[in-house]
């Protein structure tokens, strides 16, 4: 019993692009609970705090990485189901979307940082100013910098002559997860800013 | 009482079974010794008579009886390399096909009985098996065609253990002719019966000591000496006479008969005081007897010097052809490539590139390095078979012309060999095939056929030089493109291409420029006559075909014409398309490899791996030969491929650009989190 179980890893490295088309639209289906739950929670909750505008390149700057992210996450995902690989003209928009990430992730973070900065203490004791955020989209932006360095580190990283193929097959899975971490945390993200413009 | 006599009843079919399997495991003589057996044995002929050497009457030996006595001749006969020409089912994969080439007629026609798309059967031209013996039988093993029509016919019985090969043919076909008997009909069964079959001749392969001579078996083949074959090549004895010099009424019966049907007279020093002849058996083959056949050279002035090529890496780390492609006493020999399914139900994935060097399950075997493949981008391995950048020469920028065994017969002494000696193929063309590029080797057909509701069906190629001989008029020691675009350049024409002045200055003082300009008119003019003469042949085979509106085609060099008022016309068909076939030798280690170096030997708009041009080539003059490029064969998008290529561009920029955003990443990651501990140690000292 206990050999099995230690063998699984091994089985299902053989069989990863598979697994993930399986564990694909699950991730996609725990993101929908997640906003589900929120929603539902947010529901019995006191009234969030005042909201802070948002500055013209702060929102161009949003839109267009939840666009990138958007847009790589359909190429991929797509195909994958679709095909069952990413391949030719998927792959190449897929290729295109990554280096646009590459260039939009620093700037999101060096621009919004500060003001994901998560509330630490007890309810009630954080400040009484404008935020711009809710604490479930403060947690998912920090998700997407975190998987957004994953995604991008392991696809770089397999550019160059470092690793070998079962390497290469590391860096592809663990791509293949972050990158759908990364969308759910988008996706997250969406909803809680929306979220907070329209109970604002 | 009754339950001992019950249980008896119950055990006897297994006792019967195990007594059949006892007898089925002792039916054939073995020692089960890696030492393998020396081969002492006395010989038998093809009645299964055993044979006097010392004997002035002596037979040829028979390899079915002398070899069959302790190895299953019925099973090997069914083995790959012996189906040759007939049905065997082996669709699996296409190979090297037979090219039927007749210099006469400008005919190079690819065959295969196993149903390879692009091959046609041989017995649907009305080739018959004597015929694919006298004309492959040089490369052949023996077996298969050389059985006779009665193997042909689908008999699962060997015609050498005594079944006629033909309607007419009686006793024994594998036996040879003798002196005394009646000669038959004139029929091709008249000279099986006066030639004996070709048996499979396990020593071909499985002869140790090299004096096997494939030039004495192809030899006692051209002279139809078949039953003689094995016993000259082997150098057992001295064979004397040749059966195609006899008539086909030839009469065995006769009182000199015996003087004139080929005599065996066995060499003294090869036979022991018993009457035991040594065969020096080795079980796996020797590389030279696979290269007998599987031979294939580069020519062209393009090349370079053979002695400047690398042999195989596999053969040069000491292993052997038999150590892949191996096979059990069924004779199944392992093809290699992925996805195979063995005949003998063995699994055999771990003897393909892929089982052997990455595949987890099985891989390894004989000390296989696995392969890295450092910074080799996963997807490489779903478009790409190993064989596209491990296997034959880098490409050109046009796939050279090449010469291998089967085609060209290769291995024997000749003066000939050279890169006009048809049938024209080319190498390397990298072509998708399920799913994945891989290096290819290509032959256009051409063969003079009958077109009806859009398929163009083959004719029988001595038909047709039969038909077209007397129009075609191909003089002895020239060949049909010479004789179809004979040209000679009037001073008129030459007045017309180099102005009156120079028209009539000695060739050897004309300048480069005048030169190719006549060349470039004979050309013309060549093409020109091709079409005429071509259009008057047509017209005549047109008489040779049955009125059912067949019109007659001649399919050469990527085209098919037929007759048309002003000269034949060209017309595209798919019977003109080129036969092309994976290949996988010479194998490349792994710093030789393609895109070892770079990535630009493939992602480049000029890399002659996609902007190759491929010419077809046949025996039809052709000014204008149809041309692809690899890209278009290998049936990929242009654009995309521009695409990728133009990204490969930026591609070392964008790894610098790559980390350098990563490092701002993580620095504002570790930097916040940073931020984030120690504001959670503020709140636990506060509590």
């Amino acid at each position: 019993m206990f050999s099995d179980i230690c063998r699984l890893p091994i089985a299902a490295s053989s069989h990863s692009g598979e697994i993930f088309r399986i564990a694909l639209p699950l991730g996609l289906l725990a993101g929908a609970a997640i906003v589900l739950l929120h929603l539902v929670i947010t529901r019995f909750c006191g009234k969030a705090p005042q909201r802070r505008p948002w500055r013209w390149w702060e929102a161009l700057i949003y839109l267009g990485t939840l666009g990138i992210i958007a847009c790589l996450g359909f190429t991929a995902f797509a195909a994958v189901l679709r095909l069952g690989a990413i391949g030719g003209w998927w792959l190449f928009a897929h290729m295109c979307g990554a280096g646009a990430l590459v260039a939009a992730l620093p700037v999101l973070a060096l621009m919004w940082a500060d003001s994901n900065r998560l509330q630490i203490g007890p309810a009630g004791s954080g400040p009484a100013e404008p935020v711009q955020f809710l604490e479930i989209a403060k947690v998912a932006y920090w998700t997407i910098l975190a998987s957004g360095l994953v995604v991008s580190g392991t696809m770089i990283v397999s550019m160059l002559p470092w690793l070998g193929t079962p390497g290469q097959q590391l860096m592809l899975d663990v791509h293949r997860y972050a990158g759908l971490v990364c969308v759910v945390a988008a996706g997250v993200h969406l909803y809680g800013v929306a979220l907070r413009r329209l109970s604002s | 009482m009754n339950w001992r006599l019950l249980a008896m009843a119950a055990l006897l079919p297994w006792i019967g079974r195990a007594a059949w399997a006892a007898t089925a495991e002792t039916r054939f003589s073995q020692t089960f010794s890696r030492s393998g057996y020396v081969h002492w044995i006395e010989l038998y002929d093809a009645k299964g008579d055993m044979i006097d050497p010392a004997s002035p009457d002596a037979a040829p030996y028979s390899p079915v009886h002398t070899c069959g006595r302790c190895h299953d001749y019925e099973a090997i006969r069914h083995g790959y390399h012996f189906s040759t020409g007939q049905a065997s089912g082996d669709s699996s994969r296409r190979g090297e096909p037979w090219v039927w080439t007749d210099d006469r007629t400008g005919t190079q026609i690819p065959l295969s009985a196993r149903g390879w798309p692009g091959t046609y059967d041989p017995a649907g031209l009305g080739i018959s098996e004597w015929d694919l013996v006298l004309k492959f039988g040089r490369h052949l093993a023996g077996g298969g065609p050389g059985e006779g029509p009665s193997a042909a016919a689908g008999s699962d019985q060997p015609a050498a253990a005594g079944d006629p090969p033909a309607a007419a043919a009686p006793k024994d076909p594998q036996a040879p002719a003798k002196a005394g008997e009646k000669a038959e009909a004139k029929t091709p069964a008249a000279r099986w019966r006066l030639s004996g079959q070709l048996p499979i001749d396990c020593m071909i392969c499985h002869s140790k000591d090299r004096s096997y001579s494939p030039e004495v078996w192809s030899d006692q083949i051209a002279s139809q000496n078949f039953a003689w074959a094995p016993t000259a090549a082997l150098g057992l004895g001295r064979v004397e006479g040749k059966v195609s010099a006899l008539p086909d009424d030839f009469d065995a019966a006769s009182a000199d008969a015996k003087a004139k049907l080929p005599k065996t007279t066995y060499f003294p020093h090869r036979v022991s005081a018993d009457k035991k002849v040594f065969f020096d058996v080795v079980r796996t083959p020797d590389d030279r007897a696979c290269y007998y056949c599987h031979t294939t050279r580069f020519t062209g002035a393009e090349v370079a010097p053979q002695w400047t090529h690398d042999e195989d890496v596999h053969l040069r780390a000491g292993m052997t052809c038999s150590d892949c492609h191996r096979n059990g006493i069924e004779h199944q020999t392992v093809r290699g490539f992925e996805g195979e399914t063995s005949p003998s139900g063995q699994p055999v994935h771990t003897l393909s590139c892929r089982g052997c060097h990455v595949d987890n399950d099985g891989g390894g075997r004989l000390g296989a390095p696995r392969a890295v493949h450092k910074g080799l981008p996963l997807v490489h391995f779903d478009r790409l078979a190993c064989t596209a950048c491990h296997s034959g020469p880098r490409p050109g920028a046009k796939p050279v012309q090449i010469l291998t065994s089967m085609a060209h017969g290769l291995g024997l002494p000749a003066h000939h060999y050279g890169e006009k000696l048809p049938p024209a193929m080319v190498a390397p063309v990298y072509l998708q095939a399920g799913g994945a590029l891989a290096p290819h080797r290509m032959v256009w057909p051409a063969f003079w056929g009958a077109l009806k509701d859009g398929k163009i069906s083959p004719l029988n190629p001595d038909k047709v030089y039969d038909a077209l001989r007397r129009t075609l008029r191909v003089r002895r020691g020239s060949n049909f493109t010479e004789a179809v675009s004979e040209v000679k350049l009037t001073a008129a024409d030459k007045a017309k291409a180099l102005g009156q002045e120079r028209a009539g200055v000695a060739e050897n003082e004309l300048t480069g420029d005048e030169k190719a300009k006549l060349e470039e008119l004979t050309a013309a003019m060549a093409a020109d006559a091709f079409r005429k003469k071509l259009n008057e042949a047509l017209g005549e085979l047109k008489k040779a075909l049955p009125a059912d509106g067949s019109e007659p085609v001649y399919v050469a060099g990527g085209r098919a014409y037929r007759a048309g008022a002003d000269g034949a016309e060209a017309f595209d068909h798919g019977a003109a398309e080129p036969y092309a076939w994976r290949f996988a030798h010479d194998v490349r280690p792994a710093r030789d490899a393609t895109g070892a170096a770079s990535c630009f030997e493939c992602h480049a708009d000029d890399s002659n791996y996609f902007a190759g041009v491929v010419t077809a080539l046949g025996p039809a003059p052709d000014g204008q030969p149809p041309e692809s490029t690899m890209r278009q064969l290998a049936g990929y998008d242009p654009t995309m491929h521009k695409a990728w290529n133009l990204s490969f561009q930026g591609r070392t920029a964008f790894k610098f650009f790559g980390f350098a955003s990563l490092g701002v990443l993580a620095l504002v990651l570790l930097a916040y989190g940073a931020l984030a501990v120690m504001a959670i140690a503020r709140f636990v000292r506060r509590l």
